[in-house]
Formats: C-alpha cells, structure tokens, sequence
C-alpha cells in the first residue's frame, strides 16, 4: 500500500459501500412502509400526517431548540427488548 | 536525528508547518478551555438541574450541546487540523506549501465555529448528536475541512519519502472521509431528509464515522507515529497493521447501525452493524498488540516521561474502548446499557482516552520541535498525565457501573422511573469532580505551552505597553 491511488481507492470503496449499503438502500426500502407509519387514526378516520402542525410543530419547534434530544430519546424498544411497552413509553415500535 | 535537530533549531519541514500548526494547536487549547468549563456545568447540572436554570440558554440541553460541540469540533477537530497536517508533512518529507490557505482556512472555521456556538445559545441548533450546529454555519465548516483535507493529500502525493508508514494510511483514510461525512449529514438530514426513522440511522452513521474513522484514525496514526519514536523499538506486529487498517475502513464504517438494535428498522440493518462490530475485533487485537504490546514490551522507565505516559495510556484505552464496542453491540449486553451512561463512559472512553490523550502526547512531542525549544516546565508533562489518570478513572468507571445499574432498572417495570434518575444522579456526582481534574490537567498543558512561550508574550505585552506610553507619541518625529 505505496501508491497514493490505491490508498485513496481502498478509503473510497469502504465508506462509500457503508454509505450505500446501508444509507442508500435502506431509505429506499423504507420509503413505501413509511408511509404506512405516517398514518394516524384521528377521528375515527385514518389520516395521512406529511409534517407536524399546530401544537406538535411547535413542540418540535421547542425539543429541538432546548436540545431536549441530548438526553430524550424518541426510539422506543419493541416488546421483549428493554421495558419500554411495560412503562408504556410509547405505544408502537 | 534527534540531536541533528536540537543543533539546527527547527527542520526545514517543521518550520514550513509551523505557521498553520501553531493557529491550530491554539485554537484547539481556547476551545479546550471553553469545553472544560461547560463540560463541568453540564455535568454540575445533571445532579443540580435548577443550578443557573433560569436563562433558557443555561438550561442542561444547550450547555451539553455547547460542551459537546466545543470539544468535538473546537478542541477535537482543530487538534486534528494540526496534528493532521505536522504529521503528513513529516512522513512524507515534504514541506507545506501555500500555507496562508490552511491559515485563512483556519480562521473560517474557528469564526464559524464561534457563530454556531452562538447560535446553540440562541437555540437555532439540530436535535442529532454531534450535528448540533445550526445549519447556516455548516457550509463554512465543510470548505474549511476540505481545504484542511486537499492540502493532507497533496503533501502525501508530493511526498519525497518513498516508504509509506502506516499512520500515514490513517491519516489519508481521515482526511478523505470527514468531509465525506459532513456532506453525508448535511444532505441527508437537512437538505433532503431521509424518510423518518431513516433519520436516526444516518444520524448514527455519521456520529460512528465522525468517531472511528475521523477521530480514531487521526489517534491510531498519532500513536503509530509516537510509539517508536518515543522508543526507538520497531512495532512488534508491523506486517499486520495493514489488514487492521483494511478491517477499520471497511468494518469500522458499518458499525453505526448497531447502536439502534431493538428500533424500527429493518432486522438485516441491525445484523449488519453487529457483525461489523464483532470484525472490528481483527483491528483491536492487530492495533492493541502493535501499540499496547510494544509499549509493554519496552516498558521499563516508562514512568519517567510524561508524554510516554500518555501514549502507553492511550493505546490501552483502545483496547479497552474496543472491548467496549463488541460488547455494546452484543444484544442481550445492549438491552441493558442501551440509552444509559454506560454508553456515555464508552463514547468518552474513545473522544478522550483514546484521541485526546493521544492528541496531549503529540501536542508535548511537537511543540518543542516546532518551536526549536525544549517545555520550560517539563515537569508539568507528567503532573498532566497523572491528574488526567484520576479524572478518566473517576468519570469511566462509575458511569460504566452506575449505566450497567440505570439500564438494568429501567428494565424492570416494577421500579419507578424517579427512583432510576435520584439513584443515576449520584453517579453524576463523580462525573463533576472527574471535571475538576481534567479541567486542572488541562490548565497544566496551557500554562506550560505560555510559559514555554514567555518571550513571545513578554514581546507582546511590551509592545502593547510601548503604544499605550504617551511619551512613545514624541518619538516619532
């Protein structure tokens, strides 16, 4: 490992196949059940949610300006990993 | 070599690197001292949290996120700036040139820098780990690394050494892949975000890279490169460092996805994070035994030099930061310590027993090389080490128990989350006073670098004493 193009390939081929493989493709296979998961029953009527509005952008507005997220997470862990469901943290994965 | 050196003053190399490397090495101790001071009010408020609360820009988020994001990108980065840099130039046996680019490059980022702490203040700041940074400061940043990275590279192409050792791949993997991962968070979180939980993969992609292959490089080549200067000894695995580096580059890079294990993504992201993780083992072993096994080899009077101290601690730290992460990654392990101050022990285990110390060790190797001058208080290098010792032990060890202890709780249903965060919180007692040993350790490394500086300052102030005489008006004419 002398030649200045096969370091700069070596280093290039790593991230960029992390980067694709695990970045690229999975925000393409994530894309059509996302928009199962952005779909709330509201009213007896399941709505499609495309962005937060009214009380919950302004609640957005405020955990990311107070930096709440440096130690309140959003992720809640499935059933039978961590007590998560137990401590009713959240309803859905 | 080294007496060539202390006849002639500085190399001619050293002297061409001299100008970018000190405006780094200064910047980073200014940013030090800053994140000292707030690292100890955020962790003072994680057990006293109406302590200075009633100005929402002291409230604990934002004094984490400024601690935070001063000491990744004010004293992490610019270190590595600097380091960066002294050491590619000198592996490669070829000068800087052109070196009013790295300096003006040097000012963007420290202004834009000093622009996004402000605006942390303000709360225009991002809701990911370590991309704290409002957005309007993200494009200076980036120009300002790539220039950093650009002119890495070049000096390595241009290079007059025809062997290559192995912390120059490091640094050349470290050079490429920071701007790479800016760009990768800037697009895919704010300019065109990724679907939804997608977020949280990126965010913790960038945030593992940003460790291992940024950081982490940096420190594996700084320690690649002290070792056997400081001993004189060749590594004692050096075949094997080559596939260490492979397995960093390509393992290393996938290993973010792990630390969501138990979220809503796709069981095969999980899996694969894990099984990086567990490859990592061959660059542990291969690294711990290059560093750590030649220092331990040649350990006798290690004791007496300081900057010896840092590099044994530092390459122990690895080995211990990577037994940390094939444990973490393990599920029924992370079930425990995932979302406790275990992973806090770990994340600093690596930022700073790993990459600052090493980042001490080169700061008291290069320095008087740079300067053509030995540290005026040489006894002052080991005093640092040893309350630096006192401050990791106190700050790792009780977080890594106490995170076993939150995480083990919060498991359990039945007990109630207020018990969790009183009991946790006595914890973070042990953190404070951690603070106040790093924070001394660090005053000891810049009072040393200004008194090892006295007649540059002693100029200085006479020269601002001079202007300020009003009979110096009369000499004039």
């Amino acid at each position: 490992m002398k030649n200045f193009y096969v370091l700069i390939f070596i280093v290039f081929a790593g991230i960029s196949i992390s980067w694709f493989g695990l970045l690229v493709r999975g925000a393409k296979s994530l894309s059509p059940s996302m928009e199962f998961a952005t779909t709330l029953p509201v009213a007896g009527e399941e709505v499609v949610i495309t962005g937060h509005e009214g009380l919950a952008a302004r609640g957005e507005q405020v955990y990311r300006s107070l930096a709440c997220a440096v130690c309140h997470t959003q992720q809640v862990r499935r059933p039978g990993y961590g007590g998560d469901f137990e401590r009713e943290w959240g309803f859905r994965q | 070599m080294e007496s060539s050196l202390t006849q002639s003053g500085t190399s001619a190399i050293d002297s061409s690197a001299k100008g970018p490397v000190l405006v780094y090495l200064f910047s980073a101790l200014k940013w030090l001292f800053i994140a000292s001071i707030f690292g100890y009010l955020a962790s003072w408020k994680t057990h006293n949290p109406d302590f200075l609360n009633g100005w929402s820009f002291l409230t604990v988020g934002r004094v984490q996120a400024v601690y935070t994001t001063a000491f990744v990108y004010g004293f992490g980065c610019n270190i590595a700036f600097g380091m960066g840099l002294w050491l590619i130039s000198r592996l490669s046996g070829e000068k800087l040139r052109y070196t009013i680019a790295l300096i003006i490059a040097a000012a963007v980022w420290n202004i834009a820098l000093t622009v996004g702490l402000v605006g942390i203040f303000m709360g225009h700041l991002n809701a990911f780990e370590f991309l704290e940074l409002p957005s309007y400061v993200k494009l200076p940043l980036l120009l300002s690394s790539i220039v950093v990275s650009v002119w890495g590279l070049l000096t390595f192409k241009n290079r007059k050494n025809a062997d290559v050792f192995a912390s120059e791949w490091y640094l050349l993997a470290a050079f490429l892949v920071f701007p790479w991962i800016q760009i990768v968070a800037q697009v895919m979180l704010f300019t065109k975000p990724a679907p939804g939980v997608m977020q949280g993969l990126v965010a913790s992609w960038v945030a593992s890279n940003l460790v291992w292959l940024w950081f982490g490089s940096i420190a594996v080549a700084g320690l690649y490169y002290l070792v056997p200067k400081l001993l004189g000894k060749q590594i004692v695995a050096y075949g094997l460092a080559k596939i260490g580096f492979i397995v960093l580059v390509f393992a290393g890079s996938w290993m973010g996805a792990a630390k969501l294990v138990g979220g809503p993504l796709p069981a095969w992201m999980i899996t694969s994070g894990i099984a990086a993780s567990l490859l990592m083992i061959i660059f542990f072993s291969i690294t711990g035994i290059n560093l750590f096994g030649t220092v331990w080899k040649n350990r006798s009077g290690i004791c007496d030099n300081g900057t010896f101290l840092f590099v044994g601690f530092a390459s122990l730290a690895l080995i211990l930061s990577g037994v940390g992460v094939l444990l973490a990654s393990l599920r029924g392990f992370a079930e425990v310590t995932q979302f406790t101050i275990f992973l806090d022990a770990h994340r600093f285990l690596i930022l700073y027993g790993v990459f600052s110390m090493t980042m001490f060790a080169l700061i008291y190797y290069a320095f008087p090389k740079l300067l053509g001058r030995e540290w005026t208080m040489d006894f002052m290098i080991s005093t640092h080490f040893w309350i630096a010792f006192i401050g990791i032990i106190l700050l790792v060890g009780p977080l890594a128990i106490g995170g076993w202890q939150q995480g083990a709780a919060m498991n359990d249903a039945s007990v109630p989350f207020a018990d969790i965060v009183r009991h946790t919180s006595y914890w973070m007692v042990s953190r404070s006073m951690a603070w106040i040993f790093l924070t001394i350790g660090h005053l000891c490394l810049i009072l040393n670098v200004l008194a090892t500086l006295r007649p540059e300052c002693e100029a200085i102030v006479e020269e601002l004493t001079r202007t300020d005489d009003p009979s110096a008006g009369g000499v004039e004419s």
